[in-house]
């Protein structure tokens, strides 16, 4: 008793520092065995563990079949599949070859069998369901009784039937204890793993967020800085002409000067009001509904109305128009902000088309809205996205930030915005307003990056 | 009397008239000659290499954001040109960014003036710039 209690003592640490170091030394491959060196990572460790416990004088099959070297043999070939499987049983194989003495082939041989026991126990439970203590039981007594056939290799029957009574028993113990210790221990770490490694990402997440938000905050503060003192500048500037012309009754250049100031500070008012609706939309985010195009262009284009009309513009829809998935707001924010561009810079005579229209790609649903007014100057198709950079000349009205807000909310559901020449002249603006999962993951990934 | 020229590149018009109001009145005369983006600055450079009877100017004053081609770009390129790296370029901007005052210097501005937000402080600093750059400068 005192030697099976030193056996079973001597062979259950082993197991245990075994599977605490793979863990240490490779926690993600812990989880996901999804790549040939994970698995071989995997093969190579447990088919050390049972190397040692083969090893191990005490628990040695010199002594009694009372040893665990199934159970890391299993475990190999059900988290990581045949090639771990192999690598863990050729390594225990070894050992068992290396001690030498009587039933080597069926030594041997069993290791093997035990590989292709842990292959077939995840046909019956898939590698992702929690097994638990009892079926890790009837594992390790399924993988003995796969097993029991080695005991009529290399010896007569006599001998073999012998063998079986006196040690089949201790056999199915050892295993059934073995495999359910391992299994369950494997089972916790790789939950304990999962566990710390999500909140990992979790907070990788959340710094990648804090750090868009401190770019965001840069930007609008650089922007601040310069951008909205250049009004000052002319607001305080002219009051000061003003002042010397108005002492020398010089009234066009006071005239002159309050014009100046008026559209200075219209431009100001402009620009704080937009720079609020910018900062207020990374709180709006998130809010994902079933969004109907067909529904949401002509109702932007209604509310367009005014300024469509001023321009003379004649704005037309491709159909269908689909209906994706995404925040209402956000995409009506994206849909007027588009139009409102293209009326504004893209028609600068009376009839002329603006086009809408959505299309479905790999990355998802891209809508792009295309004028044949003068175009974007190709050194501008990255710079007319940031804050405060206005595509027309500078009597133009608006906040400049129009495409900044579009590039913001696309940003937010991980999609992208681009310009491109419309065919024949003119500017398209393309948004990615619905991307699919995989689109928006590298894109988030990139963005990271 | 040969009139002399100050090339000014920025794209914000009410700046630029207030700068050439704020010009004071000197002999030899100054001609204020705008480009109002980048693109046409590089372009007025080119002519004046190509040129040889293009008049060479006596101050380059550059604001650094321009959409497109931004001031520094314009900088670099005046500074790349044999013929015109010995004209002072100051840059005049609203921008205190720390960024960009070092990028003007590494880029050998001769200059880099934040424009005051009062008249009577874009006065002083055109005098001073006038007087520096443009008379007791030999450049």
């Amino acid at each position: 008793m005192t030697s099976v209690a030193g056996q079973l003592f001597t062979t259950f640490t082993v197991l245990c520092c075994g599977a605490v170091v793979v863990f240490l030394i490779a926690p993600r491959s812990a989880i996901d065995f999804d790549q040939k060196k994970k698995r071989v990572m995997l093969g190579a460790g447990l088919g050390l563990i049972s190397f040692m416990v083969v090893m191990n004088p005490i628990a040695g099959p010199l002594g009694s079949s009372f040893d665990m070297r199934a159970a890391p043999v299993i475990m190999a070939s059900f988290w990581g599949g045949p090639i771990s499987g192999l690598i863990a049983a050729t390594l225990g194989a070894i050992a068992r070859y290396t001690i030498g003495g009587p039933y080597i082939e069926s030594g041997v041989l069993g290791l093997f069998i035990y590989a292709a026991a842990g292959l077939v126990a995840v046909r019956w439970a898939p590698k992702r369901r929690r097994v638990g203590a009892i079926g890790w039981m009837v594992i390790g007594a399924g993988a003995t009784i796969l097993a029991t056939p080695m005991f009529f290799i290399g010896r007569p029957f006599d001998a073999s039937l012998a063998a079986l009574s006196s040690y089949w028993s201790t056999l199915l113990a050892a295993n059934v204890i073995g495999v359910t210790v391992l299994g369950l221990l494997m089972e916790k770490m790789r939950k304990l793993l999962e566990r710390s490694l999500s909140h990992a990402d979790d907070l990788k997440i959340a710094l990648e967020a804090q750090r868009r938000s401190t770019r965001d905050m840069e930007g609008i503060l650089y922007a601040v800085t310069h951008d909205l003192k250049s009004p000052i500048v002319t607001v305080r500037g002219f009051a000061g002409v003003i002042d010397q012309a108005a002492a020398t009754e010089d009234w066009a250049t006071v005239k002159d000067g309050v014009g100046r100031i008026l559209r200075a500070s219209e431009r100001m008012g402009d620009m704080t009001d937009g720079l609020m609706q910018y900062g207020s939309l990374a709180a709006k985010q998130g809010s994902g509904s079933i969004v109907d195009l067909a529904d949401l262009i002509p109702r932007a284009c209604e509310m367009l109305s005014a300024e469509i009309s001023n321009a003379g513009a004649t704005v037309t829809t491709s159909t269908p128009l689909p209906t994706i998935s995404g925040s209402q707001d956000d995409i009506l924010r994206v849909v007027l902000n588009l139009i409102a561009n293209a009326v504004k810079h893209g028609c600068p005579t009376p009839g002329m088309p603006v086009e809408i229209s959505v299309e479905r790609t790999d990355e998802g649903w891209v809508l792009a809205v295309a004028d044949h007014g003068p175009g974007i100057d190709e050194s501008l198709h990255v710079e007319a996205f940031r804050l405060f950079r206005r595509l027309g000349r500078q009597e133009s009205q608006g906040s400049g930030l129009g495409l900044a807000i579009v590039e913001k909310i696309a940003g937010g559901f991980g999609g992208w915005c681009a310009i491109a020449q419309t065919p024949g002249g003119g500017a398209t603006l393309r948004v990615l307003i619905a991307p699919t999962a995989r689109a928006a993951a590298l894109f988030r990934k990139d963005n990271a990056a | 009397m040969k009139i002399e020229d100050v090339i000014l590149v920025e794209d914000d018009r009410d700046h630029a008239a207030l700068i050439q109001m704020a010009l004071v009145a000197r002999e030899p005369p100054l001609r204020i000659r705008l480009a109002d983006s980048g693109e046409k600055a590089l372009e007025m450079i080119d002519r004046m290499i190509q040129n040889e009877n293009e008049q060479i100017p006596k101050l380059f004053l550059i604001d650094i954001n321009l959409p497109g081609i931004n001031g520094i770009e314009v900088l670099r390129r005046i500074k790349s040109e044999r013929k015109l790296r010995g004209v002072p370029v100051v840059m005049l901007t609203t921008s205190r960014a720390s960024n960009d005052i070092s990028r003007s210097y590494e880029a050998y501005a001769n200059s880099y003036v934040i424009k005051p937000t009062s008249y009577e402080g874009i006065k002083k600093t055109m005098t001073e710039l006038q007087s520096y750059w443009t008379e007791l400068n030999i450049s």
